[in-house]
């Protein structure tokens, strides 16, 4: 607070938080629809980066769509060894390569766009993409050549071939440079006075996913260079219950940054959408930092049945610390609705408790993918979380088909497709291009949310009759002893594989849409973007 | 939908603002009661394959 002004003291200038004079030395536009400066070194790197995902989005979805089929017990359509490695092409494709090329164009955007500045360093993103896209090709070419068909966990001591582990590596390292560079870039733009007061939210919550991404990305390289050293026969074998508690320090939280970096999203796209605001800055940023201290913790619910680790051990961090994490998503599960509401409500929408629901919106892609991303989360992919990472639950459920019932409710409808809606507002602002055929745009969110959680709750239901998760046969064809499965999950499997071709549906419109916006869409430079 | 510019509204998101927001407070509502629902579920359905003697 500032003291009381004295009389004959000159009065001094309130300084208003927002944008003051920027650093781009003239590499700079004004966005014609948001009025955001975009850099526009970040903006090829943004670009990039956006491409390489959807790339890694569409291998995995077309995997995705094969794997619902084989699991669907009537279509039942590849051989074991293609299921197994395209099992582990589909974890990483979408869990890993997906999100993160997306996420650090995020960082990009949210460390120059919103906060006026130059990128932090040009090399540094060249070097950090290089190595991303070495990485993931090297993985890629040893998953597809039946080199390493050791799931997304590749668990020692089932041993891949060393290119694989490379690949993790530079992948991981190349994304390190990515974060490290959006820590330089918020360096240079508090040393150039490029703004004024606090950061935005968006740029907070981007800081919180960039701070997991460091916690994660060191636990992958102390699990992964010792694991390819064994794997080159220059070292030992890694203990496996090290190798377990350690990897999901990288595995699980790296869906950790995604949940940081799609909260931000949301609260972007609420902004963008309908000029949502946050309702409490100090609670939506204490929600964040809740996430930076405690979300990693969480990793711990994937040991709960794992002898390795004592009961004090699981009991505290998955019935205590991990609570704190679930808080903050309640937190930002209601700020971030409530800001939509108090934005349409101040535009007039308020008849009754949700005249403002019925008057979002819905016919915008941005809108409607942001806004179900969020039920889905919370509602699917949050309650079933809490629930399974109960230690007592836990042992009903652990390895069933629950888990990625759950998990796809929070990385597919959750994550994915707010990513999908950002997308809607990425290649129009960024890449300049409009969306091709609008109505199909505009309906794609609904199809890929309807695949998803038809896909989610059938897993769900699945996993409760007790059918195992990734496992390419039902019957257990050839086992020693007969095992049955009530019908009813037999029925519950053919419904998971038409949720995931309803799924592939949405997605491959998505990627069409987007490929087709991008290299053959009609240019708004110099004017606003369509409106949806 | 939004008549106010991205860059404007993101400059002014620290000003404090009264808000009600009554739709959102229902639906968060909802999530509980439908939170506490799944939760006892599955604990009555882990009593049910594990008894305690």
């Amino acid at each position: 607070m500032r003291a009381p002004a004295l009389e004959g003291d000159l009065p001094v200038p309130e300084e208003k938080p927002g944008f003051l004079k920027g650093n781009h030395a003239g590499a700079v536009r004004t966005c014609d629809t948001t009025g955001l400066p975009v850099c526009l070194e970040a903006q090829k790197f943004i670009q990039l980066n956006a491409v390489m995902a959807v790339v890694a989005l569409l291998i995995g979805g077309v995997v995705a769509l094969l794997l619902g089929l084989t699991r669907w017990p009537s279509v039942h359509l590849l051989p074991s060894e293609w299921y197994y490695r395209l099992l582990t092409a589909h974890g990483f494709n979408m869990l890993i390569f997906w999100m993160i090329f997306m996420e650090i164009g995020i960082l990009y955007f949210a460390g120059t766009t919103l906060l006026n500045s130059r990128l932090g360093s040009k090399a540094l993103a060249w070097l950090s993409f290089g190595l991303m896209v070495t990485g993931a090709v090297t993985v890629e070419a040893m998953v597809f050549a039946g080199k390493a068909d050791v799931l997304l966990t590749s668990y020692v001591p089932i041993k891949a071939h060393p290119a694989f582990y490379l690949g993790i590596i530079l992948f991981a390292v190349g994304a390190l440079v990515g974060v490290i560079n959006f820590f330089l870039t918020i360096y240079i733009a508090k040393r150039d006075k490029t703004y004024a007061g606090s950061v935005p939210l968006v740029v907070f919550g981007a800081i919180a996913a960039a701070i997991i991404a460091v916690v994660t990305l060191l636990h992958g390289a102390l699990v992964m260079i010792p694991t390819f050293t064994w794997s080159m026969g220059w070292t030992e074998m890694p203990d496996p219950a090290w190798y377990r508690l350690v990897w999901w320090g990288l595995g699980h939280s790296s869906q950790q940054i995604n949940v940081a970096a799609m909260v931000s999203c949301w609260y972007l796209l609420g902004t963008l959408t309908v000029g949502a605001k946050p309702l409490n800055q100090a609670v939506c940023r204490g929600a964040f930092v809740l996430y930076i201290l405690f979300i990693n913790l969480a990793s711990a619910h994937h040991l709960l049945v794992d002898p390795g680790v004592g009961a004090g051990w699981k009991i505290w961090n998955t019935s205590y610390a991990m609570y704190l994490a679930v808080l903050a998503s309640m937190i930002h599960g209601f700020t971030v609705p409530a800001s939509v509401e108090h934005a349409l409500r101040k535009k007039g929408f308020n008849k009754g408790l949700f005249g403002w629901l019925f008057a979002a919106p819905w016919k915008n892609p941005g809108f409607s993918a942001f806004f179900l991303s969020l039920v889905i989360f919370g509602f699917l992919g949050g309650i079933t979380g809490v629930t399974l990472g109960t230690q007592q639950i836990n042992i009903i459920a652990h390895n069933t088909l629950r888990i990625p019932g759950h998990f796809h409710a929070t990385v597919a409808g959750g994550a994915t497709l707010c990513f999908m809606g950002l997308a809607y507002y990425v290649v129009p602002l960024i890449f300049r291009k409009e969306y091709p055929l609008k109505a199909l745009a505009r309906l794609q969110p609904y199809l890929f949310a309807a695949g998803i959680v038809t896909m989610a709750i059938s897993m769900s239901f699945a996993g409760s009759y007790g059918v195992p998760r990734r496992h390419w046969d039902l019957e257990f064809t050839g086992s020693q002893f007969a095992v049955g499965f009530d019908s009813a999950a037999h029925f519950m499997m053919g419904i998971v594989g038409v949720g995931a071709t309803l799924a592939f549906t949405g997605l491959i419109i998505f990627v069409l849409l987007t490929v087709w916006a991008v290299f053959f869409g009609k240019s708004n430079a110099g004017k606003p973007m369509e409106s949806w | 939908m939004s008549d106010e510019k991205a860059a404007e509204v993101i400059a002014s998101e620290h000003e404090h603002e009264d808000h009600k927001t009554p739709g959102t407070m229902v639906l968060v509502l909802i999530l509980l009661a439908s939170f506490a629902i799944y939760y006892f579920a599955n604990w009555k359905a882990l009593a049910d394959v594990w008894h305690v003697r």
